[in-house]
């Protein structure tokens, strides 16, 4: 059936315009964008002018099953992904037990079918057990059905595992996804700014992450490997991955989509709900990263999505554990981002679409004839306001109570099927 | 996976030293003369090397639907001992391709030459030869 979604605004990420027509598709796949459809459709949807884009992809959440339902469920944050115009997301390997065998792979993939009907793509241990020690089954994973290997938030801290990591990973031609964070230096809870040291707070250098950098750059350069900086957060951090993008070094990056907006100010109230990791650091590092995604230095926006319960930010700020509930406000953040900085639009959102596809050699992400027909139509024209008690995530540790926004998901197919709001 | 060759040569050493590598064991085994398998240690696999024994098997493991990919007269070698399953079927360790057996007896004899002539028996063979 070939179904057409006509008088719409639509961003194909590989122009940087808003450009208006329609956009046919059939059998799962884009057959046609632009001013008229070349072919009769046997269904039409009337967009009203709305603003199309490409299903986002998501390249770092976690999701918290198997293992830890209590906080979170496959089913709950699929959901929250879909009603942020996310189609594809990638899964942290750190559950219980840790995505380290086909077997949790196999079960993922299952509860994901059984969820929401987006695509789940699981990222599989870097080392068994995340043990940072014996290197994982990279390739039977793969064959499982793994898109690439990390660590998660656990440092691989021997630098010989990390090597050999490396050389086998690039071996079978394989991504490596790491978030480059010194384990000593890392023993904090807020960045080593104005902000820590008056409130006391246990501090994080900037060099937390740039040291990392440094030592995995220069693997990368020795063993080839391909590697994928997850969650950067420092100005000198977009420095280092950039100059290794002019040296021909085979890496890519992404930002966390709250470091897009917050900074260590938002921490001087011992907002837990600001407790992250890396931390927000200084509003030159924030200027710095959105330099990054304008420049395409930072390929890809994921969003970090780590779901807590409650209780676990109801602690004091160095007891509470890290991480924000970031799936429901993702969409909104990326078009209220485009309102409020310099960043055009269609760029932010080819970051959260092409760009991990690119990086992870995705088919979906993109408007061109024979892309799988992922599509969201936003409403970009609403006013709405933020409210921890209308999160569809299970985790409602969201630092965004109160925020206005201007868009939302109205309608989103993958492969051409629409699947309902719910 | 786009690496710039300037990269790729750079942090290979066997490359530098005029050797081609290939990760990919199908793509190695096509049109070969000579398939030479090593033995795994597999005390070293705690040093981080390998992930198991099972998937390098899977990956590396030569299979006869492996040697099939080399040229029909091609030799199976392999200094020894064996680890049947590991790197090596034992379809093929036995198979009529292999030489493994000729070439471990070969390896004892020039094993037993080397360490002759350590122990100084080489004056002594040659100081026999000349008199004869």
């Amino acid at each position: 059936m070939h179904t057409l979604i006509s008088n719409c605004r639509f961003i194909d990420p590989s122009s940087d315009t808003i450009s208006t027509g329609s956009i046919g598709f059939s059998g799962g796949v884009i057959t046609s964008t632009g001013p008229a459809s070349p072919q009769q459709p046997d269904n039409t949807i009337d967009a009203g002018g709305k603003l199309v884009i490409p299903g986002l992809i998501d390249c770092f959440a976690r999701l918290r099953e198997p293992g830890f339902e209590k906080l979170a469920t496959i089913s709950s944050e699929t959901n929250a992904a879909l009603h942020s115009g996310i189609t594809t997301l990638m899964c942290s390997p750190d559950t219980d037990p840790i995505t380290d065998e086909p077997a949790i792979v196999e079960l993922i993939k299952r509860r994901a079918l059984a969820g929401s009907g987006i695509k789940v793509l699981p990222i599989g241990a870097a080392t068994m057990g995340q043990n940072g020690e014996q290197l994982g089954e990279l390739r039977t994973l793969a064959d499982s059905g793994c898109i690439a290997f990390s660590n998660g938030d656990y440092p691989i801290t021997n630098t010989q595992v990390l090597r050999r990591l490396m050389e086998y990973s690039s071996g079978f031609g394989l991504k490596l996804i790491i978030a480059p964070q010194d384990p000593w230096l890392s023993d904090g809870v807020a960045h080593e700014g104005t902000v820590s040291t008056r409130l006391g707070l246990r501090a994080i250098p900037a060099a937390a992450e740039t040291v990392a950098l440094s030592q995995l750059i220069e693997l990368c350069y020795q063993t080839g490997a391909s590697v994928h900086f997850s969650r950067l957060s420092s100005h000198r951090g977009v420095q280092l991955v950039s100059q290794a993008k002019k040296d021909n070094i085979n890496i890519t990056a992404d930002v966390g989509i709250d470091h897009l907006f917050l900074t260590e100010m938002d921490t001087s109230e011992f907002d837990s709900l600001c407790h992250t990791s890396p931390p927000f650091r200084a509003r030159s590092d924030l200027e710095a990263l959105r330099e990054g995604v304008a420049s395409g230095v930072i390929d890809a926006i994921c969003s970090n999505h780590a779901p807590h319960e409650t209780d676990s930010k109801l602690a004091p700020f160095p007891e509470s554990l890290p991480g924000t509930s970031a799936l429901d406000s993702f969409l909104a953040l990326l078009f209220k981002l485009g309102n409020e900085s310099d960043i055009a639009l269609p760029t932010l959102i080819a970051r959260a679409s092409a760009g991990p596809a690119d990086c992870f050699d995705l088919p979906q992400g993109r408007l061109n004839t024979g892309s799988p027909a992922d599509l969201v139509i936003v409403d970009d024209e609403c006013d709405w306001d933020f409210d921890h008690q209308h999160m569809r995530s299970q985790g409602k540790n969201s630092p965004y109570q109160g925020w206005s926004f201007q868009a939302k998901a109205k309608q989103v197919f993958v492969d051409g099927n629409e699947i309902a709001l719910t | 996976m786009k690496s710039s060759p300037s990269v790729q040569k750079h942090c290979c050493p066997i490359r530098e030293l005029g050797a081609s590598v290939e990760h990919n064991l199908e793509k190695a085994l096509q049109n070969a003369d000579v398939v030479i398998g090593l033995r795994l240690q597999k005390e070293r696999m705690r040093s981080a090397l390998l992930s198991s024994e099972d998937e390098y098997y899977r990956s590396y493991g030569l299979t006869q639907a492996r040697v099939a990919l080399a040229k029909p007269d091609a030799i199976v070698m392999h200094p020894g001992p064996t680890n049947r399953g590991v790197e090596i079927e034992s379809s093929v360790a036995d198979g009529p391709q292999s030489i493994i057996l000729e070439q471990v007896t070969g390896g004892i004899a020039t094993r037993m030459a080397i360490m002759s002539i350590a122990m100084g028996n080489v004056e002594k063979s040659l100081v026999s030869s000349r008199t004869s």
